[in-house]
Parts: C-alpha cells; sequence; structure tokens
C-alpha cells in the first residue's frame, strides 16, 4: 500500500466561491442571485468567501482515505476539484505523474468518465432511467451510439454483473422511484464502479442513510478497497464512519490539519 | 446514445410539451388545408380561363380586324408550325343580346365571338362548355329540326305546338313565379296555369290568341335592315344570361329554339367616321357554360361567317387563336410570333398575359396567408422555447450528474435538440397527417360543418363546382413540415445553451 508514487495530489489548491449579485442587478434589495455561479462564464462579483487556502493532499494507490472537516470546511470541495469537476483559482491537481486541472474540456470530461467514479450523498441517479440504465449511463457517454449497439449485450452483461456484485439483481428494471436509499446508493456505487475508475470519490456516502443501511454501505466499500484494490476517497462528517478507512485527513480553516488523525486500521 | 436515450424518454414522460406542440400540428394542418384548397380552386380557375381562351392569341386591327387571315396562318405555320397543335381565326366584337321575357324585350351587352366551329373546338375547351348534351355532341350553328321548329313557332309562323323535347329537362318555375318559357297546350295544368303564366304579358297576338305569339321583330323598323334574314342563323347564348338560379334549382330564360336580336357594330366606319349598328335574328341553338361567370355573363358564340357577313368584314377577323403542343414552348412562340405581328398594330399574348390581374390577385393572396399562417407555428416556437427553459431548469440536477459522468457541454445541448426536434417531429408528422385528412375528407367535412350552422358554409351556386376542389402539393407539404420541424430545432437552441453551460457542482447542488 505504500507506494513512493501517489496516484492522485493536490498541491496548493485554492478556491473561492462568490456570493452576491449578478452584475447587471442595481444596488440594494435584490436577494443574490443564485445563478451566478450556476452558470459557467458568469461574470462573478460580490463577496468573496473563500474556503480552500492552500491545501497540500496525496492518495497512494489503493489507499482507502477519508476527509474529514466541519461542515463548510471545503472538504466537498476538495473531492470536486480532485475529481476535476471544478477547477481551482490557485495550485494544481495531479494524476500520477500528469497535471489534470489545467485540460481542455473535452480532456477532462474523458477523465471523469473513465478515471473516476462518483457516489454522493443525494445518490443523483437519473429518475427517468431504471437502475440497470442508470449503472451504463457512463458506458453509453463513453461510447459513440454506433459502437454501443454494438457491444450493447456484452455492457448490458457488465452492469448486471456490477448490479449483483452489489446486492441490487432483484431490481435491476426499478426506476429511481421504486427503490430504497440503501438500494439507490448500491446502485450509485454500482454506476460508479462500471466504467472500471481507478479512483472512487465518495462524497457523503451515507449522510443520507439509517445507521444500518451506512454500516452496509461502509462495508461494501471496504470490501471493494480490500478485493479490487480501488483507491477510495471518501468525505464525512461522522467520525465512525471515517474511521473505516485507512487514513484520515482533517479539513480545517481551508488547510489540511497538520495534526491529522489516524485510524485504527493504519498500522505504522 | 445517452443522447439519444435521454430525449426519447422525455418525449414520453413530459406531457407537458406536447401541449407546446398543439400549436405546431394546428398550424401546420392548417397550412396544408389551406394550400391545398387554394392551389385547387387556382387549378380549376385556371383550367376553365385557359379552356375558353387559348394558348396564345395574336389580336390586331381593333373591331375592323385584318385581313388576310389565310396569308397569316400560312406564316404561323412557317414561322412556328412544329409547336402548334391548333389553329384557328374569330372575329370578337361587343354588341347587344335582345331577347323576349314575357312580352318585353331586354337588351343585354354581350361580347360576341364569331367562331369557326370545326376548328374553334381544337384549340380549346368549347365543346365541353356547351351546356345541351345533343349540341356536345354534334357541334354547329345550325337551325335545322326541332330547333327549327321551335324558332319558327316564335315567329308565328307555324301553329304547331313546340314539342317539350328540347333542352335539358329543366323545370318550369314555381306558379306564380315569371315562367317565361311557352305554356304546355295539351298538359292536364294548361287550362289552370293559363290563367296565370301567360296572361298579366302583353304576349297575346293580334288575332287575341293567348297561345301563339307575333314574332316580335316582324313590324317595326328592325324588319328592313337585316340584308341576310331569310337563313336560319344559330347562336349560342351565355348561360348566365339565359337561365336564373332559385333556391339551387335553375330555371330558363332563355330557350334553345327561342330567337333573339343580335345588334352589332359595323365594322367600318365610312366616311362619316361613325359605327353604325346591325341588327340580325338568331335561333339560340345552345347555352354556353363554362364555369366562369366572367365569360358565362357574355360569352356569346355566332358562326364567325355570319359575323363577318353582318358587319361588311369581308373575309377580316380580329384574332387568330393558338394551341400549342408543350405550353412551356409559349415564351418562345410569342418571341418568334411578335417578330412577325409587330406590335403596334398586332398584340400577341398568352391567356395568362390576358388574365394577368386575376393571376396575380390569386396568387399574391396564397402567398399572403402563407406568410400570416406560418405566424402561427412561430408562435408555437416561442412556446417551445419557454417550456424548454422550463424543462432545462427542472433537470438541473440532472445535466449536472450527466456532466460529473463525463458528458461533454456539447452532449448535453445536443440532448435538448434532438428533444425540441423529436417534438417538432411528432407536431408537424401529427399535422401533416390531419392536414391530408381534412383534405381527403373535405367535402364531408364541409356537408357537416353546414349541418351544424345550419346554413351551407361552401355556396355551390357562387362557387360553381360541384365539390370543393383540392390540390396536394407534396412539394408544399414538404416544405412546411420542414419548416415547422426548423422553428421547433430553433426554439430550443437557447435552452440547450442554457442547458450546455451549467456548471456541474452547483447544478448538483440546485435544489
Amino acid at each position: 500500500m505504500n507506494q513512493s508514487f501517489p496516484l492522485l495530489s493536490a498541491h496548493g489548491v485554492m478556491k473561492s466561491y462568490y456570493r452576491g449579485r449578478r452584475p447587471s442587478d442595481p444596488a440594494a434589495g435584490r436577494r443574490s442571485a443564485p445563478d451566478t455561479h450556476v452558470i459557467a462564464r458568469a461574470p462573478r462579483r460580490g463577496i468573496e468567501v473563500p474556503v480552500l487556502l492552500g491545501v497540500d493532499f496525496d492518495v497512494a494507490p489503493g489507499e482507502f482515505v477519508s476527509v474529514m472537516g466541519t461542515s463548510g470546511s471545503g472538504k466537498s470541495t476538495l473531492l470536486h476539484l480532485l475529481g476535476t469537476i471544478d477547477r481551482p483559482d490557485a495550485g494544481e491537481i495531479f494524476l500520477e505523474n500528469r497535471r489534470i486541472d489545467n485540460l481542455p474540456p473535452r480532456e477532462r470530461d474523458r477523465l471523469r468518465n473513465g478515471v473516476f467514479g462518483f457516489i454522493f450523498q443525494f445518490y443523483h441517479l437519473l429518475p427517468e432511467l431504471d437502475a440497470t440504465e442508470n449503472v451504463l449511463a457512463p458506458l453509453m457517454i463513453r461510447h459513440s451510439a454506433f459502437s454501443y449497439w454494438r457491444a450493447r449485450r456484452q455492457l448490458r452483461l457488465t452492469a448486471e454483473q456490477l448490479l449483483d456484485r452489489v446486492g441490487l439483481n432483484h431490481r435491476l428494471r426499478h426506476k429511481p422511484g421504486e427503490l430504497s436509499g440503501g438500494e439507490l446508493q448500491r446502485a450509485a456505487i454500482a454506476r460508479a464502479l462500471v466504467g472500471q475508475p481507478r479512483v472512487l470519490l465518495a462524497d457523503e456516502p451515507t449522510g443520507n442513510l439509517d445507521a444500518a443501511t451506512g454500516q452496509d454501505i461502509i462495508e461494501l466499500l471496504g470490501n471493494l478497497n480490500r478485493e479490487d484494490g480501488l483507491t477510495i476517497i471518501m468525505v464525512t462528517h461522522d467520525a465512525a464512519i471515517a474511521a473505516r478507512a485507512d487514513r484520515v485527513v482533517k479539513l480545517a480553516a481551508g488547510r489540511v490539519d497538520p495534526l491529522g488523525g489516524r485510524s485504527s486500521r493504519v498500522a505504522g | 446514445m445517452y443522447k439519444l436515450l435521454l430525449s426519447l424518454r422525455y418525449l414520453r414522460t413530459r406531457w407537458i410539451a406536447l401541449a407546446s406542440i398543439i400549436s405546431v400540428t394546428l398550424g401546420v394542418a392548417t397550412l396544408i388545408v389551406v394550400n391545398s384548397v387554394m392551389s385547387g380552386f387556382r387549378t380549376e380557375m385556371m383550367d376553365r380561363v385557359k379552356g375558353v381562351l387559348a394558348d396564345v392569341i395574336i389580336k390586331g386591327g381593333g373591331l375592323s380586324g385584318f385581313p388576310d387571315c389565310t396569308f397569316h396562318m400560312r406564316r404561323i405555320e412557317q414561322t412556328v408550325g412544329d409547336k402548334i397543335e391548333a389553329m384557328t381565326p374569330v372575329v370578337e366584337t361587343p354588341g347587344l343580346l335582345t331577347f323576349e321575357v314575357k312580352g318585353r324585350s331586354i337588351p343585354q351587352p354581350v361580347l360576341v365571338r364569331g367562331i369557326d366551329m370545326g376548328t374553334y373546338a381544337k384549340v380549346g375547351k368549347f365543346n365541353q362548355y356547351i351546356h345541351e348534351a345533343e349540341l356536345r355532341a354534334n357541334p354547329s350553328f345550325e337551325v335545322s329540326g326541332k330547333l327549327k321548329r321551335s324558332s319558327e313557332w316564335w315567329r308565328g309562323i307555324k301553329d304547331e305546338e313546340p314539342s317539350d323535347e328540347l333542352g335539358e329537362s329543366m323545370p318550369d318555375a314555381p306558379s306564380g313565379e315569371t315562367a317565361p318559357s311557352p305554356v304546355k297546350l295539351g298538359s292536364p295544368l294548361a287550362t289552370e296555369q293559363s290563367g296565370d303564366a301567360s296572361s298579366g304579358s302583353a304576349a297575346t297576338n293580334s288575332t287575341g290568341d293567348k297561345y301563339h305569339r307575333d314574332d316580335p321583330f316582324k313590324d317595326g323598323p328592325l324588319a328592313e335592315t337585316t340584308p341576310v334574314a331569310s337563313r336560319d342563323r344559330g347562336v349560342i347564348v351565355p348561360w348566365l344570361m339565359a337561365t336564373y338560379r332559385l333556391d339551387g334549382e335553375d330555371y330558363d330564360v332563355i330557350r334553345p329554339g327561342q330567337d333573339v336580336l343580335l345588334t352589332l357594330p359595323a365594322a367600318s366606319v365610312g366616311t362619316t367616321f361613325k359605327v353604325e349598328g346591325r341588327h340580325a335574328q338568331f335561333t339560340t341553338v345552345g347555352r354556353f357554360r363554362s364555369g366562369m361567370s366572367e365569360y358565362d355573363s357574355a360569352h356569346c358564340y355566332v358562326d364567325i361567317r355570319d359575323l363577318q357577313e353582318l358587319r361588311g368584314m369581308r373575309d377580316h377577323v380580329t384574332a387568330i387563336e393558338i394551341k400549342l403542343k408543350n405550353y412551356a414552348d409559349a415564351p418562345e412562340v410569342i418571341r418568334r410570333l411578335t417578330a412577325i405581328f409587330p406590335p403596334g398594330f398586332f398584340m400577341v399574348r398568352t391567356w395568362e398575359d390576358e388574365q394577368k390581374p386575376l393571376l396575380t390577385a390569386v396568387q399574391m393572396e396564397q402567398g399572403i396567408l402563407n406568410v400570416l399562417l406560418f405566424m402561427i407555428i412561430a408562435v408555437a416556437g416561442f412556446g417551445i422555447l419557454a417550456i424548454f427553459f422550463m424543462i432545462v431548469v427542472e433537470k438541473t440536477r440532472d445535466i449536472g450528474i450527466l456532466k460529473s459522468l463525463g458528458a461533454s457541454d456539447a452532449g448535453v445541448m445536443q440532448i435538448f435538440l434532438s428533444y425540441g426536434l423529436s417534438l417538432g417531429i411528432v407536431g408537424s408528422g401529427l399535422g401533416m397527417l390531419i392536414g391530408l385528412a381534412i383534405v381527403v375528407w373535405l367535402d364531408r367535412i364541409e356537408r357537416l360543418l353546414s349541418w351544424l350552422c345550419g346554413h351551407d358554409v361552401f355556396d355551390r351556386d357562387l362557387y360553381y363546382f360541384d365539390k370543393i376542389p383540392t390540390v396536394i402539393s407534396w412539394f408544399d407539404i414538404g416544405w412546411i413540415v420542414a419548416g415547422a420541424m426548423a422553428i421547433a430545432v430553433v426554439a430550443s437552441v437557447l435552452p440547450a445553451r442554457r442547458a450546455a453551460t451549467l456548471r456541474p457542482v452547483q447544478a448538483l447542488r440546485y435544489e
């Protein structure tokens, strides 16, 4: 597990959010328009809220890392930056030796599709598609319509096998509206894995689940890490959940807490 | 692949979006129906006009006409003979037709066309426009047999009653109405009706006999002015002058066999520069009914030689009418003929040139209507725009998910563009089906509407058609459908662009 070469690393990463008015709005009395930060390329004006103030972070291949911190500490932000969903205001992100934060959008799309897998607190499955189709979504994105159609049987088999692996083989045709929280998260995990990613990025995976179901999920993640050697970076505010990882990293005041934390699993 | 799947899924699950394309459907259907009907009317009308006129018409010489018609026809033959199917000489002059109704003489202005029956029929559709079936089969201006007997009865020469075998089986006007046709003798109604029908009128004989009439032209100054009075001359009178319509039924005013007087301007002005009038008696042999009210109320046909003789024209004609083998040759033919028939004295035109104002007006009407109706679809575009914006906002989170899975901005945009296109296809396809269905079943629909409204929606008396004429042009339909789909796609561009530019992180957080 301890390899000299980190799989994923962040150096001096800084990120701020802007809460404020859109440029066209006149001065007082208007509520802040949420659109400002939703639409890309919108000129950002308003109050700067710095979230990350220079974060250095490494993950070794096959590691299972927890990132902990209070609400608003920027842990989700870090995760997003690592997975190229967002771009840092300053600093760099490296995948092995390659800098990935400044790649052209097409490249980053490909990374997100092929290298990273995401799971979220609110599952974020597409409501119009059933479980299998949801799991197949990354593959549909990856392949052109024609090549997907040609390989569709094989791909479908892969998806169904994964769903079986996460314990959902009785729910293949169900829509998200018909699944429980735990089942939804399992389906999301299957979706995150179908593209054979190298890193799984989990944002509060148990945040919306009851204690028992949460345990199931974390156990599933642990198995995946152990059996498949899947690198997992998990964000959570729950110390007990965080402790299940190999290493715990604490975020405070926009930086990695140098004191850190050690999980009970790592011996030395 | 995900784009296709998602856009089709959205199509299936979002019924509200279908509300936005109702306008597209209605617009497409309306455009198809209106275009078909207007094209139908236009084609029908042009067909009739062309049938009455000819492909190419060479006019000259005003009322006096131009001489050497045979020579000119040979010249035409030499110049464009290969393109010509048939040719015929025509003498056309305005005149007055005087006929008798209930003892009164009614003069009406007509356009008298002297034709050569043998060749004239080859140039247009003249034979088809003769109302009387018998005459249609053997067209001629000869007055013989029944017609002659009827004419002589009219003139009081013979005592025999005219049989009722003349003309079409037209109902007599209901009693109490003006019944200008002669009363049938020997029929059971004769004794009752005899009191009404021809009473009140001054149509009694000088001998007091109610049933025989004097020749209205026997006495008086007119009797001696006709140089050729002895031969029976046939005339085909205009339908709208010879009949009137009441509650959907046609009643006779002038019947075949009935004599009329034609008053014509003489061809030469002489030394006094005054145009003299010439009068002559003609026997109606038939009635001219083309379906175009402009012609049916004024065109009156006689034999060209009679006309020439009466007007003192010798062999002058006022026009040569030509039918082409292929109408597309018309510009070329006109060009060549104008070279040998110099303008100033002659005028070489096509039937379209003759009717240019009418045709241009109809075309413009159709054009404007098309623009207006397309606005309906354009308005639908705004509906699509609004609903799509709503859908994009609703789907903000899903767009974030897709982007986190690696979908590109362009890909997300394509989802919504294809959604727009599929809505357009559904809308215009449905509109096309509805429009075509309406066109095919138009007459039944019209009857249903008339029944619902309580009065005639499509007045057959006014429009001269038995059924509403329609022409389905696949070319037009293609453009309409393509335009509607284009509007649907264009309307979805702005919302699609917004979807494309959403930032994943904040989109994911969107509540």
